[in-house]
């Protein structure tokens, strides 16, 4: 009888155990599959619509706009050539149309407007003085309708100089307000805040059109800020200790008008309101790091539920800002001078996409290219995915490895994005070896835009593997010493024995500027070893007496911290130019990564600048690194589409030495009259390339000279391991 | 006669469904197992052995014995297989060795005994990590045993960059080792009949030869899989290296999983996978031969 217990309890035990692993397989299998509204994409230029002749010259700045159903506004304000402050506001249809001024202010002082947009697309503007105290001023306020016409402009001498932060127009007239704290503490002892509302009755008689009433707010809670909803009520954000519970108050008539809203967004650090459109109450952007796009939420009246509308980034934009929500489902949402829509679509007619996994470009230039060409390519999207994120500094590749990690493990699941964009370099060897990256020189070949000539001479060279192209940089910046001529002689390139006899001739100088620490030297080594020390056709290393002189030398030079700690301590009077200048050291390092930045070099120097390279057996010790370099992968469906982006990239503006000719030669033209542009372009021509960063070679390097400026062991003896262990890495890689 | 069959039939038609029930219900639970011994062991396996044959893992093209032919070409594998090779063949025999003479020495009646077991299978607690933190502060180069070399007036050595390197990583391995090895050892030695080593007593048999041809052969399979088991544990002493020294030892602590791991590291899927397998099958074959001498060298004694 136990036995038959035990056996049932066995078998009760077998069942449920099957029956919940079927469970747990089957479910997560299943999954979640919720249908997704795809977006489709659409801009519309909201730049500055007047001629300049029209406007009397000055810059204009876009300082205010408002999304409503079918208008966009625009508030500008600008100092014309006659110091006149002018005040401008547009009016754009939706989708394109004639934009139309609605009214414009010149004065002397420079007004400042509140404005506000209400329910039947009524422009309010009410006219406050901000330059500072004029007993002449008026404040005004004016209503302009759908039409364009000024249907109401009221001077309001009753209400003085009221400053306010908030202005809630609804068809009875139009309230102020302006939020303030208090130090008094209430009952409970707590700080108590209020603000400040004023109601004005539009074509009331003067003594009676205003009236202004301070309001407690909820009992010890702060108000963070407030605005106007479409149906004339307040809505104002107050501050709570939670982070990620939300609370608005409505308000209608300086009262509260119902319950607080609470709502919870987690890990919510940025929230931005806009008034809302159709069953959305408000709408709110929300941001958690930035690292994270933004996302649009907004509060459904009819579920009373705050809601993701969308997250633009999916759709090819990362940017917020003023935003509606039309009837048609429509988004549109105002970017500094454009306005982009995101149309509801099916996904069959939403933008085809391609992905890109890249490493360092989040926030850059080569992000920005990536939007520049989605917002001029309705079809095709790019959609970057930068592993660096992941990072917990999310800023070195040699930081930490969790997100070359990741791109590994997918690289190497044969999970490939359409294309790799890695700031320090693709490793392409790795890569091409797999078969996982495309050949670019027959879509070089076959365009009609740019070919192998286009290029500056020696860089699609020095980028080749075997023959082939995996990956063209974007950008490039040269790694050089500089030395004052006057002090050093005409020499043009550095040696080790040469800098040793310099410096020996030269015992009152320092051997280098303040700026050139350790750090800089050992990166410079770094970078030059691959270039000198390691034959990656046959694996033999041969870091040798060159090498250890050189990290003697960098012992010699403060670290990064100390440099820090001097200048914390107000002991750096002179940066390394300054140094060089006035001849109290004889080298500076120096990364140039554009033509215009020679003309700091020039101001300083004159044409007594020697650009001679770090010291190299070589007798070259100037470095080229190849920055934001691309690659199209195997798993590309749309490789065509994909060398168009690349195209746009390579033609378009870079932070660094451009790659393309055209832009070089541009860039070259541009900056000269600057002595050193031809001694630059013929370093760039002559000097090494680093097409990439092998971090592990780096570690090993950073590791080795770490212990010997520690002390931990000799010049020797870290060259002697850097060897042994570097050896052993390129061995295993050929 | 016939009354007795039918009782056979029976007892044999009642026995069926229990039986298949029971069936049903080991296979209930063994299905669990076998799943994941599927999905983690045998898939994967299948795919490396998938990958070790083909040229990427985007193309598919095979490729055949290509990836083993660079692999043996490849400098640093030799470099690693040769490490690997030098280490086992160090560490195993000390391993078993000594832990069979400790077994034995444990077995005498000696004063505080029980401690001394105790601090024998004490490093089998400690994580790896922190085992890996003692070892850096005993053997740096300016760590304890060369404090107490200098005391002794003598020259301090960089025991992990110079060729005592391997010795360290011995050591290590045969501290962290020995006790389990040991433990293993006694319950074995416990389990030897006191009779039949009584009865090569009275026939005149020596400690040692009663050792050497009576307890030796009883000790035979726990000797075996002592082997066995150090074996794999050798072939893990990469996490300690690892720990003590990165990705890039010196030449000589350049181990097999240091190849793997690095292959790994640089997208190599190939290379990786070839080295896989061929360490597989050189296990297996080393495996097969140990089980096989297991069974012919311990046969009479279980007879």
């Amino acid at each position: 009888m136990n036995r038959m217990k035990k056996m049932h309890t066995v078998k009760t035990i077998a069942l449920v155990l099957t029956l919940t692993l079927a469970a747990g397989l089957f479910g997560g299998c299943g999954g979640d599959a919720a249908a997704r509204d795809h977006y489709r994409l659409a801009w519309q230029d909201l730049s500055y619509p007047l001629a300049d002749g029209a406007t009397d010259g000055g810059e204009k700045s876009l300082c205010d706009s408002f999304v409503s159903e079918n208008f966009v506004y625009t508030a500008y304000q600008y100092l014309t050539g006659v110091d006149l402050h002018v005040f401008e506001f547009f009016r754009y249809p939706i989708g394109g149309g004639d934009p139309v001024l609605l009214y414009r202010e010149e004065s002397d002082v420079g007004n400042s407007f509140a404005a506000a947009v209400d329910g039947e697309d009524n422009l309010w503007l009410y006219r406050q003085y901000s330059a500072g105290w004029d007993p002449q001023f008026v404040p005004l306020l004016i209503r302009i309708d759908a039409k364009g016409d000024i249907t109401l402009s009221e001077e309001l001498p009753s209400v003085g100089n009221l400053w306010i932060t908030g202005l809630f127009p609804d068809e009875n007239g139009v309230a102020f307000y302006r939020s303030e704290w208090s130090e008094a503490l209430n009952a409970e002892q707590m700080t108590r805040y209020y603000f400040s509302y004023a109601a004005y009755q539009a074509g009331a008689a003067a003594d009676e059109a205003l009236t202004e009433t301070p309001v407690d707010s909820l009992s010890g809670v702060q108000i963070l800020d407030g605005f106007s909803l479409h149906d004339g009520r307040m809505l104002m954000r107050v501050g709570t200790h939670d982070i990620d519970r939300q609370t608005v108050q409505l308000y209608r008539d300086g009262a509260p008008d119902g319950d607080a809203i609470t709502f919870t967004i987690e890990n919510a650090s940025q929230l931005n309101y806009y008034p809302g459109s159709g069953r959305y109450l408000f709408f709110v952007w929300v941001s958690t790091d930035w690292k994270t796009p933004e996302r649009l939420y907004g509060y459904n009246t009819q579920t009373e539920q705050i809601e993701k509308i969308v997250c633009p980034l999916d759709w090819g934009v990362p940017f917020s800002g003023p935003v509606t929500v039309r009837e048609n489902g429509e988004i549109v949402c105002v970017d500094k001078d454009d306005l982009y829509r995101l149309t509801p679509c099916t996904a069959q007619d939403a933008a085809a996409v391609l992905t890109m996994g890249a490493y360092n470009v989040w926030g850059g230039p080569i992000a920005q290219r990536v939007y520049d060409f989605n917002k001029t390519s309705p079809d095709l999207h790019i959609r970057i995915t930068d592993y660096s994120l992941l990072e917990e500094d999310g800023v070195s590749l040699f930081a930490g490895n969790e997100g070359m990690l990741k791109l590994s493990t997918m690289l190497m699941s044969g999970d490939l994005p359409d294309m790799l964009c890695l700031a320090e370099g693709i490793p392409t060897a790795s890569l091409a070896r797999q078969g996982a990256l495309v050949d670019l020189y027959p879509y070089l070949d076959a365009d009609d835009q740019l070919g192998r000539d286009s290029f500056v001479e020696g860089i699609l060279e020095k980028q080749e593997t075997d023959g082939k192209l995996y990956q063209i940089a974007s950008g490039f910046s040269l790694s050089t010493l500089m030395a004052k001529r006057q002090t050093v002689g005409g020499i043009d390139h550095l040696t080790m024995d040469g800098f040793q006899e310099l410096t020996a001739a030269h015992p009152d100088q320092k051997p280098f500027s303040v700026e050139t620490t350790r750090d800089a030297l050992v990166n410079y080594f770094s970078g030059s070893c691959f270039v000198d020390c390691v034959n990656w056709e046959t694996g033999v290393c041969s870091f040798g007496a060159d090498v250890t002189e050189l990290l003697k030398l960098a012992k010699t030079l403060p670290s990064m911290e100390q440099v820090l700690q001097m200048s914390y301590e107000g002991k750096i009077t002179k940066g390394g130019m300054e140094e060089l200048r006035d001849g109290d050291c004889l080298f500076m390092a120096g990364e140039i990564d554009s033509f215009q930045s020679l003309q700091v070099f020039y101001e300083q120097l004159g044409d007594d600048l020697l650009f001679v390279g770090f010291p190299s057996a070589s007798q070259n010790g100037n470095l080229l690194h190849l920055e934001n370099s691309f690659a199209i992968t195997t798993a590309c469906a749309d490789r065509q589409a994909a060398w168009e982006f690349l195209r746009s990239v390579f033609c378009g503006p870079t932070n660094w030495f451009p790659t393309t000719r055209a832009l070089f030669e541009q860039a070259k033209a541009d900056a000269a009259g600057n002595p050193y542009t031809e001694q630059i372009a013929e370093l760039i021509r002559n000097a090494k390339p680093i097409t990439t960063y092998d971090p592990q070679i780096v570690q090993i390097i950073q590791t080795e000279t770490d212990a010997f400026f520690k002390g931990k062991q000799s010049a020797e003896d870290a060259v002697a391991a850097i060897q042994e262990r570097t050896s052993l890495y390129v061995q295993e890689q050929i | 006669m016939m009354h007795t069959r039918t009782r056979e039939k029976e007892v044999d038609t009642a026995k069926r469904p229990r039986l298949s029930r029971d069936r049903l219900a080991a296979y209930a639970l063994l299905w669990p197992s076998l799943l994941g011994v599927a999905l983690f062991f045998v898939v994967p396996f299948g795919v490396i052995l998938y990958y070790s044959v083909t040229d990427s893992v985007f193309s598919g093209n095979f490729v055949f014995w290509d990836n083993f032919a660079a692999l043996i070409q490849n400098k640093a594998f030799g470099i690693a297989v040769v490490n690997t090779l030098e280490f086992t063949g160090m560490a195993v025999p000390l391993a078993v060795g000594l832990s069979l003479l400790l077994a034995l020495a444990l077995e005498a009646r000696i004063p505080g005994k029980s401690k001394f077991r105790t601090v024998f299978l004490s490093p089998i607690m400690v994580p790896v990590a922190s085992i890996v933190l003692v070892w850096q502060i005993l053997f740096h180069q300016n760590g304890s045993v060369n404090q107490l070399l200098g005391w002794l007036g003598l020259q301090g050595v960089d025991w992990l960059r110079s060729g005592w390197d391997k010795v360290v990583i011995v050591l290590l391995f045969l501290w962290k080792n020995l006790g389990y090895n040991m433990v293993l050892f006694m319950a074995a030695l416990s389990n030897i009949p006191s009779e039949v080593v009584e009865a090569a007593y009275i026939d005149g048999a020596g400690k040692w030869r009663a050792f050497w041809y009576v307890r030796l052969r009883y000790l035979l399979p726990t000797v075996l899989f002592v082997i066995i088991l150090s074996l794999a544990n050798s072939f893990k002493v990469f996490r300690e290296i690892y720990l003590l020294s990165g990705s890039y030892p010196g030449n000589s602590l350049y181990m097999l999983q240091h190849f793997m791991n690095n292959m790994f590291r640089s997208l190599n899927l190939q290379m990786l996978c070839a080295a896989a397998v061929l360490m597989a099958v050189v296990l297996g074959v080393v495996l097969a031969i140990l089980l096989v001498l297991e069974r012919r060298l311990g046969k009479d004694v279980e007879e």
